[in-house]
């Protein structure tokens, strides 16, 4: 393929156009953009079925979507197999070649390419010391351990230098301990490298610690495209704030607009939220706030305190230890509330009703 | 299992015994004499070498060509050709033998559809004579042997996980690459199986050479069977019979320990290299 078409955006390593892809009569994929740039490091974030992995499978040429271009380098590749691909995917158990040593497992690509002994050997070498594994390189992938094993199959994606890497799933197979290591390990391993990222996952810190941009898949589509503070603190809607643990998430109706901002009314309470455009009275709107937003202090009488913009008063219903906080859920006029203080600060106003103040900056409108 | 072993040992007995002259019976004295004779029997001897032999090569042949077609059928992604090709080979399995060498007898004979579609397209200018000798008793034989080899295969193939060749095409690798680095060492297992399987059945066979050889063709048990059924000598024969399941034995243990030593020397060769 000689066409270009990148045309002027000579930095897109990565175009997906129009793709759609279905399994049988179930739509996988519908109708998908994606545009990344050379060197950065994406996640497709969501959880089973939202069609992440086969993303990921299509851009690698495993599957062929069934309509729409992927475009490398300006050049088209959907129709073309993997071996003919710029991509190299790290596979969820890794697929390392049982009856070849790590070594002859990581020069396996350059074998395939030809590449001269030497220029092999040098290139393995370098290769197996950027993942620490050099003094395993003799030995068989089932001598190894999940952690050893990643690191080879990552050795072996790597050295034939591919435009794109791809990961899917890559420390679903470690244990917790192991994990954040590697997560910390890969992100430096791939800035050192520069190579262009692209991993699967469905869970949001490893997304948010490895990522320049995450892509929050839901039902075949991109929910939400960003770096990861714009999805943490404004995620676009219901299925966004849900899968990003938004914990209080309301629905209710626009009383009045104002210039600062606009009033959300729900069961004849009225809090002050951040204006939105369509905002109308009588619409009906979701807004979210997060746990740590809402603040809490202990309220001695109830009756008769005096209560600010976005303040009610609640009482604990629950409350669970985590470290050094405390989860409450807090029974108010709007329903129940999860927040979370700080165990020294509960201890002083545990069993007394408690004042819940909703900073209207930290309310998240939702579509 | 007990019956086997009592009819091993009704074997044995019967070939030290001797025959008497001139009767059909065959009792003392029991003696090694029929083993001695046969290390003086110059044919015989001949063709317990020849059917080892022959049938390494008949083995190799059937396992060359069924290894690539059982792996076709397991990556063909249309459940109604796969289950077509299933249908083929386990409809051979109905036939019996005997009907299935008739059958090849009436195809490759002079006068047969084969012959006749070779001259008809001009490849040949006269039939050629594919039966009652080792050509048609090959043909036959591989066809016969073919389904067993090829279950066992697939059974292997079958259970070979497909993300080993997608590693492998990710990496670069073409279908014919994938297939010998990749394939092929982890179905070496199968192969093995296979190849005891599809080897016992051919050192053993009777009915081929029979129908097809015409009376040229002498594969180990139709020697036996002559020597029991012309000379009747049931005690010679009983001998041969077994030097013969001795022989096999060897030969299959021989086999089945390449299987597991190649492997090992192979990989600590690979070992010993990169240290």
């Amino acid at each position: 393929m000689t066409r270009d078409f990148n045309g002027g955006e000579p930095d897109c390593i990565l175009r997906l156009s129009g793709i759609t892809k279905s399994f049988g009569s179930t739509e996988v994929i519908k109708s998908l953009d994606l545009k990344i740039d050379r060197g950065a490091f994406i996640t497709l974030l969501g959880p089973s079925g939202s069609g992440k992995t086969t993303l990921l499978r299509m851009i690698g040429g495993f599957t062929a979507p069934d309509s729409g271009q992927i475009i490398i380098n300006g050049k088209q590749y959907e129709n073309l197999p993997p071996e003919k691909r710029p991509t190299s995917m790290m596979f969820q158990s890794y697929a390392l070649f049982p009856n070849l040593t790590v070594f002859e497992n990581v020069a396996f690509g350059l074998r395939v390419r030809k590449f001269p002994r030497r220029e092999i050997d040098t290139k393995v070498h370098e290769m197996l010391e950027l993942v620490d594994i050099t003094n395993l390189k003799g030995r068989y992938p089932k001598q190894l351990s999940g952690g050893q094993r990643q690191r080879v199959a990552l050795a072996r994606s790597l050295v034939i230098e591919p435009d794109i890497l791809l990961l899917d799933e890559p420390f679903s197979a470690l244990d917790e301990s192991l994990r954040s290591t590697m997560q910390l390990e890969m992100r430096d391993i791939q800035k050192r490298t520069g190579v262009t990222t692209i991993a699967v996952t469905h869970d949001q810190d490893e997304a948010m610690i490895l990522s320049d941009h995450i892509a929050l898949m839901g039902n075949g589509r991109i929910v939400q495209y960003g770096i990861p503070t714009s999805l943490y603190d404004f995620p676009v809607d219901l299925y966004a704030a849900g899968f990003m643990k938004v914990e209080n998430i309301l629905n209710g109706r626009i009383d009045r607009v104002s210039g600062t901002g606009a009033v959300f009314t729900m069961a004849a309470s009225s809090l002050s939220i951040p204006s939105s455009e369509d905002d109308a009275p009588g619409r009906s709107v979701a807004i979210g706030i997060r746990s740590e937003e809402i603040r809490i202090e202990g309220c001695s009488q109830p009756e008769t305190a005096s209560l600010g913009e976005n303040q009610l008063i609640g009482r604990v219903a629950e409350f669970y230890l985590k470290g050094e906080n405390v989860l409450l859920r807090v029974q108010t006029e709007i329903g129940f509330l999860e927040t979370r203080t700080k165990r020294k600060h509960y201890n002083e106003f545990r069993d007394h009703p408690v004042l819940v103040t909703i900073p209207s900056e930290s309310v998240i409108r939702l579509k | 299992m007990g019956l086997l072993t009592l009819a091993y040992v009704i074997l044995f007995v019967s070939s030290t015994s001797t025959m008497a002259p001139g009767t059909l019976s065959f009792g003392a004295p029991y003696d090694f004499s029929n083993y001695a004779r046969f290390a003086d029997d110059a044919i015989l001897k001949g063709v317990v070498v020849y059917t080892i032999v022959y049938s390494i090569f008949v083995t190799a042949a059937v396992l060359l060509l069924a290894f690539p077609f059982c792996y076709a059928i397991v990556r063909i992604r249309r459940k109604w050709l796969r289950s077509l090709f299933l249908f083929v080979l386990v409809v051979t399995f109905f036939s019996g033998t005997i009907t299935r060498a008739y059958s090849w007898l009436i195809v490759l004979g002079k006068r047969g559809p084969f012959n006749d579609l070779m001259l008809q397209l001009g490849l040949i200018d006269q039939p050629l004579s594919l039966i009652y000798n080792t050509t048609g008793v090959t043909i036959a034989l591989l066809h016969y042997l073919f389904p067993y080899g090829a279950f066992v295969l697939i059974g292997t193939l079958k259970n070979l996980p497909e993300i080993y060749e997608e590693a492998a095409q990710d990496l670069g690798a073409g279908r014919l690459y994938t297939f010998i680095r990749v394939i092929i060492p982890q179905s070496l297992g199968g192969l093995g199986s296979a190849w005891i399987l599809v080897y016992s059945l051919s050192l053993s066979t009777f009915v081929m050479p029979l129908l097809l050889g015409g009376g040229k063709v002498v594969l180990l048990s139709n020697a036996v069977y002559r020597e029991v059924e012309l000379n009747y000598d049931i005690p010679y024969a009983a001998a041969v019979a077994i030097i013969f399941v001795l022989a096999s034995i060897l030969t299959i243990s021989l086999a089945y320990l390449l299987g597991k030593v190649v492997p090992r020397v192979l990989a600590n060769r690979a070992l010993a290299s990169r240290a």
